[in-house]
């Protein structure tokens, strides 16, 4: 508090929080290590990246989410197409859980230890906690062996006989009777097969499961925007190279107007968004962050990156719709990315809280 | 029981002083005379024009913040901010970056006080964003004193100012900058209607003589020394004022249940509170970077181009709304018309483009460093 004791609805915050230097020096070590290996899970496992968010008392390293967001930001310049945020989020969750049953204890061991990754098929819960359950994945994509999968979700209800629409469950991919493919809205009918279930892979249900959510969803929110934001950088970069490597008509492509100013305000729009989640990331560990601004940023973010990975395959040319070329893995990964917290128009909806 | 006492925040503390003052002051005559003058002089007869000069300037010696929340209290009490910025953040922060001392202690302490004013110059009818195409000319004549003849088109509260800075070309088609009082013989303002509520003028130099001391800054210099005054003209400051209170007005509406409340509507202001805030970041940054010396002329480009197209959307969605009930909100529709304005005045959006493409595409560098 301050001396400040006007009513003002809203003022602008004119202070600027400088990088932390070691921060920075955190930012260039990922970079480094991007550098070298694009598939750097261990590395992040030996430097304790999945104890970032978590508090001292649950076992963690307390670093806030700062330091996550700037792990996370430098994953997504470097396009790197590993469940980084799905993972943290999984472990915020279960740090949130006082007493962890035995199988979750388990996945925890395995994540500290680089074997174990995690997978939200459902999406990952939004700032406010809750989830969309509209992404559309398929399981066998990834990794069955060394994979968890956290069905958070509102279609599992009547199977698992709960009282409450939501819970917190960790499912190992390779377990017996269990086949994730396209998931739809909750509203519909789903095709999530779970079997056999144990129920001892249920972490925590009902009021409690939402309350995890709630507590995880803005750090979550934090995290993915920082990714997007990274991604979108990863896009503009792609498309650099290829405008001013490319001669048309005797000319850079990166002298004609149209590509330049366009690339420039791109440009623009996510240095401006990069600045944005490092204040989001500080204000949250500061305790000073509001809901309905994070999930602003998060929107804002998600429907700029999209446009940036667009508007940068079509800078690329016909190359960069390769598959394999680096623009158009970058646009799948920013459509899965955004995807992932739910449609736009609900993350705008969030965002409109303050209203 | 102690507690610890609250921490001294001298930025909220000017806020509070001015919002006081213009809480009492005559904010809405000044804003239909067009002419802030009065509100200067309030607020700079307790050094709260200029907070971040120095006190032997007429200023508090505070960091440069405290000046922005000067120009978000003009901007949410309606009192025309133009005038401020050509002043105190334009002209008087290259006279203290780049003056003499003779001139600084001339001048500063008049711009801080409210009693002196200031306009900017450069414009002239074949020279928008290219200056290098401007035609005034200084010619020397005897004891070091120069002979200034002219046009100098598009600029803004000229009438009301005392000095003005002027780009003319002097020998070997260098440009130099001189500071010359508007009411030096040979001098002309003419106004010209324009869109938004204050007019544009054309000032006419008919053999003006400019006396040595009138020359800021190094001879032949006057180049450089512009680059600098428009990058603390791009702080974006003032364009961001501005669209937090037109944003703050639709709210109002919003809040009275005078506007559709629909989806659509939810989410388009969603997104303008979102650029808002990611606006801000970028504006602290720059402010940041001045406060420590370090201002890059990239991102004080990328800082302008972003918050005045903000500025001119928020306006946009100001009007769209307060037409909802089929009548026309005065402070609204000014807006409307100013706002066009800010993609213009103090380098258009191509040239801010242009800048950020000049200095992070051109060359092999990595872009997003």
């Amino acid at each position: 508090m301050t001396h400040n004791a006007l009513s003002h609805p809203h003022f602008v915050n004119w202070g600027y929080l400088p990088p932390d230097p070691l921060l920075e020096q955190l930012r260039l070590s990922i970079a480094g290590i991007f550098r070298e290996d694009a598939d750097a899970w261990h590395e992040f496992s030996e430097m304790g990246l999945w104890d970032f968010c978590l508090p001292s008392a649950a076992g963690g390293l307390d670093l806030g989410v700062s330091a996550a967001a700037v792990v996370v930001l430098e994953a997504g310049r470097a396009a790197c197409p590993l469940p980084l945020v799905h993972t943290l989020t999984g472990m915020m969750l279960f740090g949130e859980i006082s007493v962890l049953p035995p199988f979750a204890r388990t996945v925890v061991d395995g994540i500290r230890e680089g074997r174990k990754r995690v997978y939200f098929p459902l999406g990952l819960p939004t700032t406010y906690g809750t989830l969309s359950g509209t992404v559309e994945l398929t399981a066998t994509r990834h990794d069955r062996t060394n994979s968890v999968v956290m069905p958070l979700g509102l279609d599992l209800l009547e199977r698992l006989d709960t009282e409450r629409d939501q819970l917190v469950l960790a499912v190992p991919v390779a377990s017996d009777g269990l086949s994730i493919t396209i998931l739809r809205p909750p509203s519909d009918d789903t095709s999530m097969d779970l079997g056999a279930l144990n129920p001892e892979f249920v972490g925590v249900s009902g009021l409690g499961a939402e309350k995890r959510l709630l507590a995880v969803g803005e750090r979550t929110a934090i995290l993915q925007t920082a990714f997007l934001v990274g991604l979108a950088a990863a896009a503009i970069e792609a498309a650099a190279d290829r405008v001013r490597s490319r001669t048309q008509f005797g000319v850079e492509v990166v002298n004609f107007q149209h590509p330049r100013l366009e690339l420039a305000r791109a440009v623009v729009e996510i240095d401006a968004l990069t600045e944005a989640v490092r204040s989001a990331a500080a204000a949250y560990d500061s305790g000073t962050s509001t809901k309905a601004a994070t999930s602003g940023l998060l929107a804002l973010a998600s429907e700029t990156a999209r446009r940036v990975s667009r508007d940068a395959l079509h800078l690329g040319g016909a190359n960069a719709l390769v598959a394999c070329n680096l623009p158009a893995r970058i646009y799948n990964l920013v459509t899965y990315a955004a995807q992932g917290v739910g449609p736009l128009n609900a993350n705008w909806l969030e965002a409109a809280e303050f209203l | 029981m102690t507690t610890d006492p609250l921490p001294f925040d001298p930025i909220a503390l000017v806020r509070e002083q001015v919002h006081g003052l213009l809480q009492a002051a005559d904010c809405r005559t000044a804003a239909a005379d067009r002419d802030p003058r009065p509100i200067h002089r309030l607020l700079g007869a307790q050094q709260l024009l200029a907070p971040h000069w120095p006190v032997r300037y007429g200023g508090r010696d505070l960091p440069i913040s405290s000046m922005s929340a000067v120009v978000e209290e003009f901007a949410l009490h309606d009192v025309p901010e133009l005038l401020h910025t050509l002043s105190i953040q334009a002209v008087g922060t290259l006279l203290l970056l780049n003056g003499s001392e003779q001139m600084k202690e001339r001048v500063l302490p008049a711009l801080a006080s409210g009693e002196a004013f200031a306009c900017v110059l450069f414009s002239e009818t074949p020279a928008g964003s290219d200056l290098s195409l401007i035609t005034t000319t200084a010619t020397p004549i005897d004891g070091g004193r120069w002979l200034i003849s002219g046009r100098k088109e598009h600029s803004l509260f000229t009438p009301l100012a005392t000095f003005g800075l002027c780009l003319a070309r002097t020998l070997d088609n260098g440009f130099s900058l001189f500071l010359l009082p508007m009411d030096r013989e040979g001098i002309h303002v003419e106004e010209i209607q324009a869109l938004q509520d204050d007019p544009f003028h054309s000032t006419t130099f008919n053999n003006v003589i400019a006396e040595p001391e009138d020359v800021v800054g190094q001879l032949g210099m006057g180049w450089s020394l512009i680059m600098s005054t428009l990058a603390y003209e791009r702080t974006g400051v003032d364009y961001l004022s501005k669209a937090e209170s037109w944003f703050q007005a639709t709210l109002a509406r919003w809040d009275a249940g005078t506007v559709l409340q629909d989806r659509d509507s939810q989410i388009t202001l969603a997104r303008l509170r979102a650029r808002l805030d990611v606006a801000a970041s970028l504006v602290a940054r720059v402010l940041y970077r001045l406060e420590n010396g370090d201002l890059r002329e990239d991102e004080a480009a990328a800082t302008k181009w972003y918050t005045s197209q903000l500025a001119v959307d928020v306006a946009s969605v100001a009007q769209e709304f307060a037409s909802q009930r089929g009548t026309l909100d005065p402070t609204i529709d000014a807006a409307r018309r100013e706002a066009p304005g800010m993609l213009i005045s103090g380098g258009t959006s191509e040239m801010m483009l242009e800048t950020i493409a000049r200095f992070r595409l051109d060359g092999r560098r990595q872009v997003m460093p």
